[in-house]
């Protein structure tokens, strides 16, 4: 990486020399390496490369980015100077001025710690992650249609300086490994999926999280969507499993309190820090580094503009506490920074980001959860969701269970629940214990062109008063 | 800066490379974009301007395919990732559904608009046209908030292989969304416009369009859920289009996770339904030449007076049927190089019927008009089919009148059925990303509102 570094230097040097008094330069190296599976059969095996650098600048409170992929001085030189002509022409537009706060220089090199780092092992053995997951869905599954399974890995350095002198160099790392079980019986089609994620080791791929455990729960799941009803339409109570409160915690609390939807007026959060959103079970965290072995998210120490990463405690029993801030909009707050200043890769400046969001465990076990819902609907699992300026929203649940009595009844096929989320924070009547967190290799969270970043999501199951569930046919 | 013909002539060098490390069969395809993007969130503008150009390298040893990829045409990276891709086709297991590259197939076929004047587009023509468009929707003082993304395109790509494969094409594109959010006492709402071109274009009232859309959509009212008709205009009705697209991929028949699979030559959708895959279209977003294998493009029905004609071929899924590829091997990916081809359409072009939206509704008694967004479409159930959408600019028509707005109202069905009970196609084909469009009328969907 010492080319790399020369270059962010004689960057920040061409800056100074077109009398730029801000500029940051971001450097990255990624490879990204995945194997998938068909039907028991190797489909592809993907060796991507990421190399490039940005590079943003500061002048008279304006912003201007650019980026290259060619590794030289000349074009390093071009794209320095391309980023301060944007920041010139964009000058008479710019109502709103960046102020940046200098700061003491940050010096610092970090790597995750895992036993079993993915560029030590062979491909025969990741290959064989994809084949297990095959084998055991196939062994448990119910009129199997077809079973594609996928590992992937995505490792590099990525280098960060800027004109204070702040040199960082951290490790990327991330692993995935997933499948879906397609299950076809005369017109019926379903389907079931089972993952883990994050900033793990591949030790981290045994026991609950074998490829063997992982593909006979797809494989159970999918037989038994065969045989279930479809969700009714209407208001019920809910138990809301650990991924699907993630995705509530991100989509639809989260992205509201990135600071710059609130300094724009798109969050309707603005201006109502201290004020009681939610019930006293809802507490929501964004972190950079989580110190959860089993569950560690994607590990972030420093975000894209050379910023520690810091706890934020969004929502604390209902109320809300604080946003999350890049340097830009905590300068403009007079707040310290958050370190949630991300950018999916070196063609993007950094914006306000999420790290790893997650719903706080409570005290609840599963069976005390599920006697609180009584008649109602457990919502399992995740295929996305959406939220809208509003915060209406709508959420994907893969599938779910009656609950009748307190206990869990028929399975339902894909749940769609609606609503707007300060209503359902306010609906939170309890947590469990448990408590999961998992980033996607393959997938991620999306705003505006920026998609896919690597983001953590997780929780307890939670359990909501009330739902609106939309219904499928 | 590289012209086509140094692009192709790259992709050559890199075959003959990747042969010579040891690979039986290799393709390069190289893709070049240069984006100016303009993104303003409030008050806050950013601007982005740069140019990206990448490979994806294939190398076959026997029925074993590795790929490789790179963001950079630096030679030493280059033949890195060549090294890669014939690394991977040495250790992995066979893939017994491959047998080769594309041939070169000899076929007319022709490649979209490309104008200059987008290719010399600068940031301070972008950020200029933005603003005004911005300027319209904020002088609507209803408006709480306003959002707007820009961009300008210029792409080329290349494609070699060692069966005699070298072409490309080349490509503008222009597009511009505007999203605001109209407050009154005790509502907000949303409304947005979108409008995408291989042309120059000025984004002139597209900001007056996006704010009118959310003011509009003040005053609304619930519905109870009921199963009603639902016109979806020539915005919301890319839905069927876009779900479409999963079950007609050929590799989704052959791996069983269609559900259109064994219906070819059956009704799969109601008789005025025809649906054409148009790679002729000259304003088409993806209309090129050749698709992204090198294989040349070609207009087909898909759907004729309701029934299913052909599924989509790449190169990949025709040679395992044993016939040629229907040039719909296109790679997916915002930096195409990184991905491998898969079966897609180039452009739809759904053939249009004899009614403007107005008379639709005007032959209406009751019904939900879904109007200019949906949220949650890319999360319906792409195997069965089944959607539950939130029509964020919904409105109850009743006795041939829009009556009211209504709230964020949830429509559900199945895009298979739904294709069945089209009562009427509009006359207003528009012009979007996945080709051209009319408003539709399904019989009846399960709506309601929260």
């Amino acid at each position: 990486m010492a080319a790399m570094r020369d270059l962010l230097a004689y960057g920040l040097r061409e800056a100074e020399r077109l009398h730029v008094p801000f500029a940051e330069l971001r450097g990255e190296d990624i490879i990204r390496n995945s194997i998938s599976s068909e039907r028991g059969e190797i489909k592809t095996t993907d060796s991507l490369q990421s190399v490039g650098i940005g590079v943003r600048v500061i002048k008279t409170g304006v912003s201007g980015y650019s980026y290259t992929t060619q590794l030289t001085e000349d074009s390093v030189r071009e794209t320095v100077k391309r980023a301060a002509g944007i920041a010139e022409a964009s000058e008479p537009y710019a109502k709103l001025r960046l102020r940046l706060q200098y700061g003491d220089p940050v010096r610092a090199a970090e790597k995750p710690r895992v036993r079993r780092h993915p560029r030590g092992v062979e491909f025969e053995e990741k290959k064989e992650f994809a084949l297990r997951c095959f084998e055991a869905a196939q062994a448990k599954g119910r009129s199997v249609a077809t079973i594609t399974t996928r590992y992937g890995e995505a490792y590099g350095t990525r280098l960060f300086a800027n004109s204070e002198g702040t040199e960082v160099e951290t490790e990327l790392l991330i692993t995935g490994l997933g499948l879906n079980v397609v299950s076809k019986e005369a017109d019926v089609l379903v389907d079931a999926s089972e993952g883990l994620g994050g900033t793990l080791g591949l030790e981290a791929y045994e026991g609950e999280h074998s490829p063997e455990a992982m593909g006979e729960r797809a494989a159970q799941w999918a037989a038994e969507k065969l045989k279930a009803s479809k969700a009714p339409a209407g208001r019920f109570p809910a138990l809301i499993e650990n991924e699907l409160a993630g995705v509530l915690a991100h989509e639809s609390f989260g992205h509201m309190t990135e600071y710059d939807f609130v300094q724009t007026g798109g969050s309707p959060l603005k201006g109502r820090l201290g004020e009681q959103l939610g019930s006293e079970h809802a507490t929501i965290i964004d972190e950079g580094v989580v110190a959860n072995p089993t569950y560690p998210g994607f590990w972030l120490p420093y975000d894209d503009e050379g910023a520690r990463t810091k706890r934020a405690t969004i929502l604390e029993k209902g109320v809300l506490k604080g946003y999350l801030h890049t340097r830009t909009t905590a300068t403009v707050e007079a707040v310290e920074p958050t370190g949630n200043g991300r950018a999916v890769d070196y063609s993007f400046e950094p914006i306000c980001r999420m790290r790893n969001t997650y719903f706080t465990p409570g005290d609840l076990s599963l069976e005390e959860a599920l006697q609180l819902v009584r008649d109602g609907i457990y919502a399992y699992g995740t295929a996305g969701g959406q939220v809208n300026f509003d915060g209406t929203f709508l959420f994907k649940a893969v599938r779910g269970y009656r609950v009748k009595n307190g206990e869990l009844a028929e399975p339902l096929r894909d749940v769609a629940i609606t609503g707007h989320i300060l209503n359902l924070l306010r609906e939170v009547q309890g947590a469990t214990r448990d408590f999961k967190l998992k980033a996607s290799f393959s997938g991620g969270c999306g705003k505006g062109r920026q998609y896919p970043l690597f983001t953590g999501l997780g929780g307890p199951h939670l359990v909501l008063k009330e739902a609106t569930f939309g219904g499928e046919q | 800066m590289m012209s086509l013909d140094d692009l192709i002539s790259t992709a050559e060098t890199v075959v003959k490379k990747t042969l010579g490390l040891g690979a039986d069969e290799a393709e390069c395809y190289l893709s070049r974009q240069r984006t100016v993007e303009v993104e303003v969130n409030g008050d806050l503008v950013t601007v982005n301007e740069g140019e990206t150009v990448g490979a994806g390298i294939r190398a076959t040893i026997g029925r074993r395919v590795g790929f490789a990829s790179v963001s950079t045409i630096e030679s030493e990276k280059l033949y890195a990732s060549a090294d890669r891709a014939v690394s991977l086709a040495r250790v992995r297991p066979e893939d017994p559904k491959f047998r080769h590259l594309p041939d070169p197939v000899k076929r007319p076929s022709k490649s979209g608009i490309f104008d200059e004047r987008v290719e010399s587009l600068g940031p301070a023509q972008l950020i200029d046209g933005s603003h005004k468009a911005l300027a319209e929707a904020r002088s609507h003082r209803e408006l709480s908030f306003v959002y707007g993304s820009f961009l300008a395109n210029t792409w080329m790509f290349a494609v070699a292989n060692s069966r005699g494969v070298n072409c490309g094409d080349r490509r503008t594109a222009m597009d511009g969304y505007i999203s605001c959010k109209a407050s009154s006492k005790n509502e907000e709402r949303t409304g947005s416009d979108l409008i995408i071109s291989r042309s120059l274009v000025t984004y002139d009232g597209l900001g007056e369009s996006a704010a009118k859309r959310a003011i509009s959509s003040l005053g609304s009212q619930r519905l109870d859920p009921i199963e009603l008709p639902v016109i979806f205009d020539n915005h919301t009705s890319t839905l069927f289009t876009m779900l479409l697209g999963y079950g007609i991929s050929a590799r989704s028949v052959q791996e069983k996770r269609s559900a259109l699979e064994g219906k070819l030559g059956q009704g799969v959708a109601s008789p005025n339904v025809t649906i054409v895959d148009d790679a002729e279209m000259a304003d088409g977003i993806r209309t090129a030449a050749y698709d992204d294998e090198g294989v040349p493009t070609m207009r087909k029905p898909i759907i004729e007076d309701g029934v299913l004609k052909t599924y989509l071929y790449d190169s990949y899924s025709a040679h395992l049927e044993g016939r040629e590829s229907t040039g719909n091997g296109l790679r997916q990916a915002r930096e195409p190089y990184k991905a491998l081809p898969q079966p897609s359409p180039i452009n739809y072009h759904v053939k249009p019927g004899s009614k403007t939206l107005d008379a639709m509704i005007r032959e209406t008694d009751r019904a939900v008009l879904a109007r200019y967004e949906l949220m949650g479409a890319g999360h319906s159930n792409w195997l069965t089919g089944d959607f539950s959408v939130v029509a964020t600019n919904a409105f109850l028509i009743e006795k041939s009148e829009v009556k009211h707005p209504l709230r964020p109202t949830t429509v559900a069905g199945n895009v298979y059925e739904a294709l069945k009970n089209v009562v009427e196609v509009g006359s207003d084909l528009r012009l979007d990303g996945q080709g051209k469009v009319p408003s539709l009328k399904i019989a009846r969907l399960k709506c309601g509102t929260g």
